[in-house]
């Protein structure tokens, strides 16, 4: 089970570092390609009209799977000063709490990500430029990242009850 | 029936948000107080891109969306922007819009979306081209330059049909690119331009082409309209036609009123004259081709749209 | 509905104080309150998404990518060293050539707390080594990191930019006084207590040191000067700009100072995007909440009662002023715009206010936000960077708090120090 979620963890760290990294060199290549046009290297039609729509389907997804990323290591931005003067019971149970909590946001986001993916594909909601994308690919990055974060919270919950570890000590590395 | 939730894009004092505000005066009036309706503005609930969805699902009651907006579900709308339409006034194109091309559309709309159009689309505006340094005051002038267009398949097509490159950029990145020269000029209505004060980035020439005018299509939401009698229905669609119909002759004078406020910014405007425009139409015939089959447009309104335009 | 609101703040008061993260409270909490009231599930997530598809949110990344390249490359470093030898002389010196080098840094990211992120790695141990009081250093970088959207580019600028309808390159340029004078103001209040603080004067060093420092420093000023020359000089637009500071720190990282390997780079894009997402999903989160307090009406019969009183435009000013204090103790800046702006810059027109000098009082108040309690966004980057807890940051910020509260004073009541230099370059 363990290996499976660091698994995940690992290929969603590397799609959201791929995802960053096209959309870097597309945006460098948009800003190349206009200077040439303009200085006449190289004819307009070399231009991508759908660069930056991509560079938004890139992010949204790298973005989303991002939370996930950071709930398993617990370092979404929190308040700690109650939670700190808490005993180890305290925290644990404040801990347990905040799990179900954050097991409940994600089932509902799921869910909504679903809706919203059924009804993109009912109304074929399509990009403006040529490309013509549809939107439920975008849509879909909704459900897809909180269910592997509802994983994360599982194993998370997992390791608490069973060995009483908690992963709340750590910070931005 | 239910409190009627408007959605507005703009701020409190626009002509968009006064309209809906007339609206909702006018229904409450006549309905004898029975239909009553809230306007929200300045995009506080949803902005124009995303509202058309809300009213779909029935998070709102109503809205007026920019029809490109509503072109990302149903493409057929694409039809307002070919070449063949270039030429005719905004009245013309309004009264085309009230006949079997508008009924047409509006009957798409609510078969793919399930939203209900009740009644007449106000006029956005006419788009302008606007340039900084390079003088715009006919086609010849459009030869080789980079046109900064907001997306689409029907835009850059009339772009690259006058010669120029058309380069798609979000909004929110036009001023600096217009003030850096990194594009020419810009395709934008001319309220934009007034409000954003682009003159500020160097804006010194507007350019009319015949070629686009804007509108904004009216939705309501299907749980709204199902919860009216049909006189209640009636009523509404009568009192929206009313509004609109102001509406439209308010839009020409807004728009008389922007090209004289630019005017004393230092912007000169051009219009190009009609034998120029019915010129160049032909000469985008094969862009327009391209746009039809790229949306695999109906041709029954291709068809309608080609007779109105030969009125 | 009044008495839902204040409910509503209560709950999240209690599961904020539980510990629990602050996107996961702002996105429940609203969640659970839009569904109550009626609205669709779907419409909840198709919010999310749309929210994410703005344009502005597309160079976040960037600019938060290029602090990670010169943080993790260690170009953070050579930036600070190079300040310490221009002015690391001077009482206080190490921590005045900290704020110096904040300032540098926050004209090349638009986010406050990618600058504290990143400046908080580096001048904390330094500044602790040299003899600061933890809490001292603590506080002055999270104050001085606040900067980072004073001083342009700046994204909250960019959206109040894109929700007033005003010009962004102007809101940009009225930014710049205020910022240096702010930077200014902590360089002289940390000269008056360095003895009381900790902060000795560094040895002057050589004139070939100096030079050698500079030299080596010189392809780290490059960045800041493509950046700010490319947006400002005029080649390349926002997004761009970030993504060209994005390759000259990978240049110099990787070509000549040496201080990242190629495979080092995959996992600073994933460090880049994580950093990314935990700001979006708060901002996410508050923009949900801020749904559901514009449905209730409150703050347009707000606006609607100051048109009415007949007010003077600095009355105005001061009344907003102690407003959004109150809210910046709850909210951050993106979910302050969204609430307040779409309300109030219709009134501030009417008043004739300038919108240049609305929008830079509004993000001085969102600077003082983000060092806020309870909810105070750089307070927590610095306790999450430094590894200390929230309240010894907090102790920390308290003087320079109170400088930045003197600033708000003197730009709410001297509209030309916010409309000056934008009037001068774009005139008025
Ligand atoms: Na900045
Ligand atoms: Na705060």
């Amino acid at each position: 089970m363990s290996q499976v979620i660091a698994f995940l963890d690992r290929l969603i760290g590397w799609i959201a570092a791929i995802a960053l990294g096209i959309t870097f060199v597309l945006l460098l290549y948009n800003v190349a390609t206009r200077y040439l046009i303009q200085f006449g290297v190289i004819p307009p039609s070399v231009q991508l009209n759908w660069v930056f729509e991509i560079c938004v389907f890139l992010l949204v997804w790298a973005v989303l799977l991002g939370v996930a990323r950071i709930e398993r290591r617990a370092q979404h931005i929190r308040v700690d000063f109650l939670y700190n003067q808490f005993g180890p019971k305290g925290q644990a149970a404040a801990e347990l709490f905040a799990l179900i909590f954050a097991a409940g946001v994600a089932v509902f986001f799921i869910y909504s990500g679903k809706l919203v993916v059924d009804d993109a594909i009912l109304w074929d909601e399509r990009s403006e430029t040529t490309l013509r994308t549809p939107f439920w690919i975008l849509y879909l990055a909704l459900s897809v990242s909180f269910t592997v974060h509802l994983l994360f919270i599982l194993e998370r919950l997992r390791l608490l009850i069973t060995t009483g570890e908690s992963a709340k000590n750590t910070h931005f590395d | 029936a239910d409190e009627l939730v408007i959605s507005s894009a703009t701020p409190p004092q626009h002509i968009q948000t006064l309209t809906m505000a007339r609206f909702a005066e006018a229904l409450m009036e006549r309905s004898g107080g029975t239909l009553k309706a809230k306007v929200f503005d300045s995009s506080q609930l949803y902005n124009a891109r995303d509202v058309g969805k809300a009213v779909a699902r029935g998070d709102v009651g109503m809205a007026t969306v920019p029809s490109p907006y509503l072109s990302r579900v149903e493409s057929n709308i694409n039809v307002l922007d070919l070449p063949v339409l270039k030429g005719m006034t905004a009245q013309e194109r309004a009264k085309m819009l009230d006949g079997p091309l508008g009924d047409k559309l509006n009957e798409m709309l609510h078969a793919k979306m399930g939203v209900v159009v009740p009644g007449n689309w106000p006029i956005l505006g006419r788009v302008y081209y606007w340039s900084t340094s390079k003088p715009l005051t006919n086609f010849e002038e459009f030869v080789g330059l980079q046109v900064r267009i907001p997306g689409g398949a029907g835009p850059a097509a009339l772009v690259e049909g006058m010669g120029g490159v058309p380069v798609v950029m979000p909004g929110s990145d036009m001023p600096l690119a217009l003030q850096q020269g990194t594009v020419d000029a810009t395709m934008a209505a001319i309220e934009s331009v007034v409000q954003q004060k682009l003159t500020d980035v160097g804006v010194r020439y507007g350019f009319w082409d015949q070629g686009v005018v804007g509108f904004l299509i009216p939705i309501v939401s299907q749980a709204y309209w199902d919860s009216l009698s049909d006189d209640e229905k009636a009523l509404f669609t009568e009192v929206w036609n009313d509004v609109v119909a102001d509406q439209r002759v308010a839009n020409l004078a807004v728009d008389a009123e922007m090209r004289a406020t630019l005017k004393d910014w230092g912007v000169t405007i051009s219009d190009a004259d009609d034998a120029s425009s019915a010129a160049m139409r032909e000469k985008m015939m094969p862009q327009q081709e391209a746009v039809i089959a790229k949306y695999k447009l109906d041709a029954d309104l291709v068809a309608l749209a080609t007779e109105a335009a030969a009125q | 509905m009044e008495t839902m609101i204040l409910l509503a703040l209560l709950a999240a008061l209690i599961l904020l104080a539980l510990g629990i993260p602050i996107y996961l409270v702002l996105m429940g909490l609203a969640s659970a309150l839009l569904v109550a009231e009626g609205r669709t599930i779907a419409g909840l997530g198709q919010h999310v998404l749309d929210h994410l598809q703005s344009p502005i949110l597309i160079s976040v990344p960037f600019f938060i990518l290029s602090a990670v390249l010169m943080q993790g490359g260690g170009l953070a470093r050579v930036l600070f060293d190079a300040a310490l030898a221009w002015i690391g002389w001077i009482r206080g010196g190490l921590a005045i050539a900290g704020v110096a080098a904040t300032a540098v840094f926050a004209a090349i990211t638009g986010s406050s707390a990618a600058t504290t992120m990143a400046m908080g790695t580096l001048l904390v141990p330094l500044m602790e080594e040299k003899g600061y009081k933890t809490s001292f250093a603590m506080g002055l970088t999270a104050a001085a990191g606040t900067l980072g959207i004073l001083i342009p580019p700046s994204l909250p600028m960019i959206l109040f930019g894109l929700i007033a309808e005003e010009s962004i390159p102007r809101l940009f340029l009225g930014g710049v006084i205020p910022g240096l004078m702010q930077a200014g103001l902590f360089a002289a209040y940390i000269f008056l207590v360095a003895n009381k603080v900790g902060g000795k004067a560094e040895p002057r060093v050589s004139r070939k040191e100096f030079v050698n420092t500079n030299v080596h420093a010189f392809p780290a000023y490059l960045i800041p000067i493509v950046v700010l020359g490319g947006i400002y000089g005029g080649f390349v637009t926002l997004t761009e700009a970030a993504v060209l500071g994005v390759l000259c720190a990978l240049i110099a990282v990787l070509f000549i100072y040496r201080s990242a390997r190629l495979r080092d780079i995959p996992g600073m894009l994933t460090q880049a995007v994580d950093r990314t997402s935990v700001i979006v999903l708060i901002i996410m989160g508050a923009t949900l909440v801020s749904a559901w307090i514009i449905k209730s009406g409150v703050p347009q019969s707000f606006a609607a009662s100051i048109v009415e009183s007949d007010m003077k435009p600095w009355q105005f000013l001061l009344i907003m002023n102690g407003c959004l204090l109150v809210l910046g103790m709850f909210l951050e800046g993106v979910a302050i715009i969204l609430i307040v702006l779409p309300v109030v810059f219709v009134v501030v027109r009417q008043l004739g206010i300038d919108m240049t000098h609305f929008a830079v009082v509004m993000v001085i108040n969102i600077e003082l936000a983000l060092l806020s309690p309870p909810i105070g966004l750089n307070l927590f980057v610095m306790s999450n960077v430094a590894g200390r807890p929230v309240l010894e940051v907090l102790r920390g910020t308290i003087p320079f708090f109170l400088i930045m509260l003197g600033l708000l004073m003197a730009v709410t009541f001297f509209p030309a120090l916010s409309t000056w230099l934008p009037n001068l370059v774009l005139g008025s």
